[in-house]
């Protein structure tokens, strides 16, 4: 920073960050500003006016009359010195002055030889730069014009803080807009997610009456099965995104196998995140897989386990799910006489739902299910 | 309609949940009728059509490809009635221009689906 010998460094930096807060820099023109450099212009009777602010390499003008550029690097700035001085700062011979005799505006073009500046201060007193006339001659300012550039300062720093206000409540009604925008849509995903889920469990009932033979086998079939979808939104609700991890969600179905002293479960995967589309029908499959497990696989008997394994690979800008279950350890399987709920979840279901290719296999380690499924990657809430 | 006594009315079933759509196809095939589909995406529906025309369809209004508008459409060019299964009041919009849609909003009793079928097939819904 190269105006850091006139000012403490740690205060030079907290002054910019003030000075950016107002969203100033590099805007272009205004009239309001304009004008004000005009009057200044006018009423000292000056041929150049600036609005120069104090950046941290250079003098950025909001508004300027006679002197035909936007900014300048800091060395060639007077309202450097006279933005830290008290009130006004003026040099009726640029030439007999020490701190700017040597200054380029000085010695060639435009040859400036008079200098008026009014510090521009915020209301806690923080300078930002000043309002300034230049004169080509050797003069002073009547107290009538230092009195009114004066004020004319003051009214560039309420201009300023005006616009930071508008500018702060402008941020504040995007913030909200957003926020309204973001409550719009979860709302409607809300409305529509409750349909399909009424919809999903009425299809779920039909589906399970089909394959029970009993009340009692009905009632223990369908409860569990919804309170497994139930801790699948839970995890989908609970993520800004409405996304799910593929872990959680395993992890949810063999959570009575964690107190075991024996591993019952492996999973090995990367962090993957499902979305709705994908988190239901892949947690309502672990699901199936888990119950299927218990009552006639791996986890019938006291040595078995399961092994869930999952990778994701891209192929041609798709990024595609790749999820193995492997029995291992368990009583022999052989492929059932009656297909019930599980085994139509596994191949009607995701192959319709997710696009998913399936193969079920009954091996003599275990049942082996394998998916591969594209992931969704439509986001349901906006990213800011 | 010019049915033969015994034959099983063939009904189109576009639906993308699939669980809905096999508990559709199972209501239906339990009652008498055949299936076409279930299909979950109108393109797959539409190339189906290229080659057959069923007695009537069950439409959902938004599938993974879009809105049913198309499907419709063509249905409606062939004569073939159609009722609407769907759980998106807001999509009626999109259909406003057709008249006298058989509108049923998901879910449903069991059986209803079955019986509107039988309606729309007489011509009474």
């Amino acid at each position: 920073m190269l105006n850091g010998n006139l000012l403490p460094p740690e205060s030079e930096t907290e002054r910019l960050a003030i000075l950016r807060s107002y969203r100033i820099l590099d805007t272009p023109p205004e009239p309001a500003f304009d004008d004000l450099v005009q009057l200044a212009a006018r009423i000292c009777q000056t041929p150049v006016a600036l609005i120069s602010l104090i950046d941290d390499r250079r003098q950025w003008f909001k508004a300027e009359v006679g002197l035909g550029v936007r900014e300048t690097p800091l060395d060639r700035s007077i309202c450097l010195t006279a933005m830290v001085q008290a009130g006004l700062t003026i040099v009726p011979d640029l030439t007999e002055d020490p701190r700017f005799a040597h200054n380029p505006l000085v010695t060639g073009e435009p040859n400036l030889l008079f200098y008026a500046g009014a510090a521009l201060r915020t209301p806690d007193g923080v300078p930002l730069g000043a309002l300034c006339v230049f004169d080509s001659v050797v003069r002073d300012l009547s107290q009538d014009q230092s009195v009114t550039l004066t004020m004319l300062a003051r009214q560039v720093m309420a201009l300023l803080e005006l616009r930071r206000t508008i500018a702060d409540c402008d941020a504040k009604v995007e913030t909200s807009r957003q926020i309204e925008q973001r409550q719009t849509l979860l709302v409607r995903e809300l409305h529509h997610r409750v349909k399909n889920t009424l919809a999903t469990v009425q299809a779920l009932v039909g589906a399970t009456g089909r394959s029970t033979g009993s009340f009692d086998e009905f009632n223990h079939s369908f409860s569990n099965r919804i309170a497994s979808l139930a801790k699948t939104h839970n995890l989908l609700t609970e993520d800004y995104w409405q996304t799910a991890p593929l872990r959680e969600i395993a992890l949810n179905e063999f959570k009575p196998f964690d107190e075991s002293l024996q591993p019952r479960f492996m999973l090995i995967g990367q962090p993957v995140e499902l979305s709705a589309d994908l988190a239901v029908p892949v947690g309502m499959a672990l699901h199936e897989l888990t119950t299927n497990a218990v009552r006639y696989g791996a986890l019938s008997n006291p040595t078995g386990h399961v092994r869930v394994q999952w990778n994701v690979d891209e192929v041609e800008g798709t990024r595609k799910l790749h999820l193995e279950w492997r029995e291992v350890g368990g009583p022999p399987v052989k492929e059932p006489q009656h297909r019930g709920f599980g085994s139509t979840l596994l191949q009607r279901v995701l192959p319709m739902q997710c696009n998913a290719e399936v193969e079920v296999q009954y091996t003599q380690e275990g049942l082996r299910f394998q998916m591969s499924a594209p992931l969704v990657e439509r986001r349901l809430v906006p990213f800011y | 309609m010019n049915q033969p006594a015994n034959s099983r009315p063939l009904v189109l079933i576009l639906e993308d949940e699939a669980l809905i759509a096999l508990n559709v196809q199972d209501e239906l095939q339990d009652a008498g009728y055949e299936v076409a589909g279930p299909f979950s995406a109108c393109s797959a529906a539409l190339e189906w059509l290229r080659t057959t025309t069923p007695d009537m369809a069950i439409l959902d209004t938004t599938l993974k490809d879009g809105h049913c508008r198309e499907i419709a459409l063509e249905l409606s060019r062939r004569e073939v009635p159609f009722l609407i299964y769907s759980g998106y009041q807001e999509d009626q919009q999109h259909l406003s221009d057709f008249q006298h849609i058989a509108w049923i909003e998901k879910p449903v009793p069991s059986g209803t689906l079955v019986q509107a079928c039988q309606q729309v097939l007489v011509g009474s819904l």
